[in-house]
């Protein structure tokens, strides 16, 4: 299966995107290299994706003589700034995508204090009030 | 059964079709409205959701080109952009009309602020518009609404703003501050660029095309005009023709055809509708369909507090503006100006608006959602002739139609300018107590002037009532219009405009001249 070829690759630009760290396993916390491969052969991005893995693969071996998969963080954060400058709409869509799991998810949501829809209970009476001092949960100081 | 021949058919329903249309309505014509997007019950479609606005936004394939190549967000659906957007429609200042009279830049308009100014205060009232014109006003005015309390993220931007000494204020915005026109106020749930479900942002569904569906205006969804039926003996347009919702080809016959699809779509559809008599494009003598096209060089800039701001709580954008820097006076390096607005969202616009930052500095961004304000940078681009919108040789879309190919570069002056108010909002963060100032996204806002208006009939397209020069019975009513792009957000001058070309239609037709 083809998306099982492509979801190391993405899952490892994913990472590079929103690492783990002692909060989260980032993209890795929302399976983003899996999804977005499964997304990536239903159609919906498959040209740009298709053309952007190719060349974040040529990357990495013209920089590390190793395939993408097997590249450590630091690695992957050239091959990242590579496709930037190179092909930077594939580097924007794929940034986004990632993002817009990663933030879809109520988990994460929760971490960074924002509370989802406000809509259905009333929004926000105390808009122009002063917000406290309780910093959001998963922020670093 | 098709229809029989109406008095006047307009191209897309956004916020300029819709006034048009309200307006001819209004007047006893028969009116269909098409877009080629659908048609949403806000209550049913707009729940908090991010992912509204991909439904809602053109997501077909444009093409971008040129070293600054941008791909403005415009809307698709009834109500167009008003669907997705924030609501913020300052009035253009007078001297945003003369700019080649007064700075030597740009060119100046057929018309003035004078010529609007009674337009831009029956589209208030029409709209429903809060706020306050502020200490720079173009003059002072009076708004249907009272202004909107600032939530507190604007209240500490507004804090550094005032302590340099420049002036915030709670500028105009079409969120209702109290009950209006049968919608409810604003209850600051902040999603309202996921399109707004409580009805308080107003959009043009819910104020002129409610009106108009009334007076007996039609309007057509899921339609997408794909050429404008011109006939050469007569030298005028006989109707267009469109597909509909079941990808079959249909055409309405109408009298007059207004174009209201946006500075992208309107000229893409005039160089669609070639034909033997205007192989270059309908309406296209002088060659200047699809040129000058302009953008607004943007830059969002982040402030990151110890203290908790909540951004989201509140409207997404206009809370609080600065137009100090809109004053000749103050200028140094650059001509032209620029607003500051203030702009939080939803956490995966938040993250969209960041720019290009990975690794542990873009999660560190994103952790510090609830601790970061942010002012919208906000400027003028000037308008260059090699900047255009043309049909694209090798993309097309889905029916196989050569898709817009926009081309743009931006000019020193854009670039001096919007970085000057980049650094004008770091300092005002600063000022506000910020511990980190971050620039984020820099980007082409709104679209604007790919048919510009002129007397001259060689370098522009439409007379200064949105009349074609070449064919009488054709139109354009949106921002292609537009000479310059000024400084602010333009849809409330684009409505102005068309509801100034509708009285100006519907005198014409009155007197038998279409």
């Amino acid at each position: 299966m083809t998306d099982a070829i492509d979801e190391p690759a993405l899952t490892v630009l994913a990472g590079g995107i929103i690492p783990a760290d002692e909060r989260d396993a980032g993209a890795a916390a929302v399976n983003a290299g899996r999804r977005l491969a499964e997304r990536m052969h239903a159609g919906g991005i498959d040209s740009l994706y298709a053309a952007g893995l190719h060349d974040a693969e040529r990357h990495a071996i013209d920089l590390f003589a190793r395939p993408l998969a097997s590249l450590a963080p630091n690695e992957v954060a050239v091959v990242l700034e590579r496709l930037m400058a190179i092909s930077p709409r594939f580097f924007r869509q794929l940034r986004a995508d990632v993002a817009a799991l990663y933030l879809s998810d109520p988990a994460v949501c929760a971490r960074i204090g924002f509370p989802g829809p406000s809509l259905a209970t009333g929004g926000y009476p105390d808009f122009d009030q002063p917000q406290g001092d309780e910093a959001a949960p998963g922020r670093r100081d | 059964m098709g229809r029989g021949l109406v008095d006047v058919a307009v191209v897309g329903a956004g916020p300029c079709g819709s006034v048009v249309a309200q307006e001819l309505a209004s007047r006893g014509a028969t009116v269909v409205v098409l877009d080629a997007g659908s048609r949403f019950d806000p209550r049913r479609d707009l729940p908090n959701d991010e992912a509204n606005a991909s439904r809602m936004l053109w997501t077909a394939p444009r093409v971008g080109a040129g070293p600054g190549a941008l791909l403005p967000k415009t809307g698709r659906g009834v109500g167009g952009g008003s669907l997705v957007w924030l609501g913020v429609v300052p009035r253009f200042h007078p001297s945003d009309f003369r700019t080649y009279t007064t700075e030597g830049v740009g060119a100046d308009w057929p018309i003035g602020y004078d010529d609007l100014r009674p337009h831009y205060e029956r589209v208030e009232r029409t709209f429903g518009v809060a706020g306050e014109c502020g200490a720079l006003f173009p003059e002072p005015y009076e708004l249907p609404m009272p202004p909107h309390r600032m939530n507190w993220h604007a209240q500490l931007l507004a804090r550094g703003a005032a302590a340099l000494g420049l002036h915030p204020f709670r500028p105009p915005i079409a969120i209702n501050s109290v009950p209006y026109d049968g919608r409810p106020a604003c209850c600051y749930c902040g999603w309202c660029g996921s399109g707004c479900g409580s009805g308080a942002k107003a959009d043009a569904v819910a104020t002129y095309l409610t009106r108009a569906e009334r007076q007996g205006a039609e309007v057509v969804s899921d339609a997408f005009v794909h050429r404008i039926v011109h006939d050469a003996q007569r030298h005028r347009v006989t109707g267009v023709e469109y597909t509909d919702a079941d990808g079959c080809e249909q055409h309405i016959a109408a009298r007059i055809v207004v174009l209201a699809a946006h500075a992208v779509e309107t000229p893409r559809l005039l160089l669609l509708s070639a034909c033997a008599a205007a192989p270059d494009g309908l309406a296209n003598s002088s060659g200047h369909v699809g040129r000058w096209f302009m953008s607004h060089p943007s830059w969002q800039v982040f402030g990151t507090f110890r203290e908790p701001v909540n951004g989201h709580k509140g409207m997404q954008m206009g809370h609080v503006m600065v137009q100090d820097d809109y004053v000749a006076a103050r200028r140094r390096g650059y001509a032209r100006g620029f607003v500051l607005v203030s702009y939080m969202t939803t956490p995966v616009t938040y993250a969209h608006l960041s720019g290009s930052c990975v690794g542990t500095d873009f999660k560190e961004f994103l952790y510090d959602y609830c601790h970061t304000a942010a002012w919208w940078a906000h400027a003028e681009g000037l308008p260059d002739e090699r900047n255009r919108v043309t049909l694209d040789p090798e993309v097309t879309d889905a029916r196989g139609l050569p898709v817009a190919r926009i081309t743009y570069a931006w000019g020193e002056n854009d670039r001096r300018l919007v970085t000057a108010a980049r650094d004008r909002a770091a300092e005002c963060l600063d000022a506000s107590g910020a511990t980190r100032v971050r620039f984020g996204l820099d980007y082409g806002a709104h679209a604007m002037g790919s048919c510009r208006m002129g007397l001259d009939r060689a370098s522009s397209v439409v007379d200064p009532f949105c009349r074609t020069h070449d064919v009488r019975n054709l139109f354009i009513c949106d921002t292609s219009v537009f000479v310059t792009g000024a400084g602010v957000n333009p849809t409330l001058t684009a409505m102005a405009i068309a509801s100034r070309a509708a009285g100006h239609i519907a005198a014409c037709a009155r007197r038998g001249e279409l």
